[in-house]
């Protein structure tokens, strides 16, 4: 019992988006879409209507902060803040002149995390052959048993990651879901358009 | 101040916790909504205090109970890692395989580090989608009511007592008096505000 429970928690998968920012939050977001409206679903203390109204737009709010997350908060901060410290705090020295972009970074960091014999493996695949032929990459992967990991690059991944979910999610998804939700509820038959009084004009 | 900056980036790249981003968002939120509510023009200021302040509450909730389930959930995994690696150890040893004590304390050191944040964010989300969702229910609304402050308008009860009321049917009455002296009537009418009797 004990054992299955370890093998489930020290799963490679699941600890990798636990030391992620963007995995953590997204998966945060997606309990917060089963488990608010969940919650609100099951209190007795409101009509059925209104319990139907409020988790509906619960849900669709916790959407609408994962989908402005995904698609503007992760690609703009993942990129801007390796882009920022190269250029402004680390000043290109420190191993980020070895790195030409994020994807270049983890997928070094992937291989680096394997054991040597993995790794060797991996790199001697034929689509791998030419990888990291640059800056001594490729001779530290395959030399060393335990290759530089350049922490303080994930670390500044990580805080432009952790930025951008505190202004995504506290600051833009609230103002964004603010203009969708109502059309989507409108669109889905929750919500009727207040019907305006034509004005008399006649005198 | 950079090299302020270059420690975080260092800590975080070492260790990063899943309980930093949920505990920013949380606090960031609730700074954020409750502005963002009482900003809103054409409606109700009361309605609007009230949406603001129980926003507040629900994210003064939610960043204790997010640093609380993440840590013991971490400290829970904790041991769960050690003692499974332990009788993996002991059952490795009854096949006669035997291992030396560095590598023993270095794969028990990765699975416990591998373990508490597993856990640590199986613990994290647990408490985003049952237990501040289940809290907020059960604590936000007496919270409220609380909270909320008595309104002026509402009159206030007399305290008049039932032997008091027959006393004051002045209609049989032919001579009239002062009722303005009367020390209880008096006070009846600086409480309640109102008018009684035309006066």
């Amino acid at each position: 019992m004990i054992s299955v429970l370890s093998k489930i928690i020290t799963n490679p998968t699941l600890v990798n988006v636990a030391q992620n920012t963007n995995g953590t939050v997204v998966s945060k977001t997606v309990v917060n879409a089963a488990g608010r409206p969940g919650f609100i679903l099951i209190d007795s203390n409101i009509d059925n209507e209104t319990r139907k109204f409020a988790a509906t737009k619960e849900f669709l709010y916790q959407v609408c902060c994962l989908a402005v997350y995904l698609l503007l908060i992760v690609p703009v901060f993942k990129k801007g803040a390796f882009t920022f410290a190269k250029k402004y705090i680390y000043k290109g020295k420190e191993g980020f002149s070895k790195f030409k972009s994020v994807g270049e970074y983890f997928a070094y960091r992937n291989y680096a995390q394997k054991s040597q014999l993995n790794r060797k493996a991996s790199l001697s695949k034929d689509h791998s052959v030419f990888k990291f032929e640059h800056d001594n990459l490729r001779n530290d992967l395959l030399d060393n048993k335990k290759p530089e990991l350049y922490p303080h690059i994930k670390g500044s991944i990580e805080l432009g990651n952790l930025i951008g979910s505190v202004l995504g999610l506290a600051v833009i998804a609230p103002n964004v879901s603010q203009a969708l939700i109502h059309p989507m509820l409108r669109a889905i038959g929750m919500e009727k358009k207040e019907k305006t009084k034509p004005i008399n004009t006649k005198v | 101040m950079i090299n302020f900056i270059k420690n975080i980036c260092k800590n975080l790249g070492n260790n990063n916790k899943s309980i930093y981003p949920v505990i920013a968002i949380a606090t960031a939120n609730g700074i954020c909504r409750p502005t963002f509510t009482m900003l809103k023009k054409g409606e109700n200021p009361e309605s609007k205090k009230y949406a603001a302040l129980r926003e507040g509450i629900t994210e003064f909730i939610a960043v204790p109970t997010y640093w609380v389930s993440g840590v013991l959930a971490a400290k829970f995994g904790e041991k769960v890692a050690s003692k499974a690696m332990d009788l993996h150890f002991k059952a490795q040893e009854k096949k006669g395989f035997f291992l030396a004590n560095e590598v023993k304390q270095e794969m028990k050191s990765s699975a416990i580090r591998k373990g508490k944040a597993g856990l640590m964010l199986i613990g994290v989300c647990s408490a985003a989608g049952i237990i501040i969702p289940a809290l907020c229910s059960v604590c936000v609304t007496p919270i409220m009511k609380r909270l909320k402050p008595k309104t002026e308008n509402q009159p206030k009860k007399l305290d008049i007592k039932e032997s008091f009321v027959p006393n004051i049917v002045v209609t049989q009455i032919k001579t009239p008096q002062k009722f303005i002296d009367n020390a209880v009537f008096k006070s009846n009418v600086s409480c309640s505000g109102m008018r009684v009797g035309g006066i």
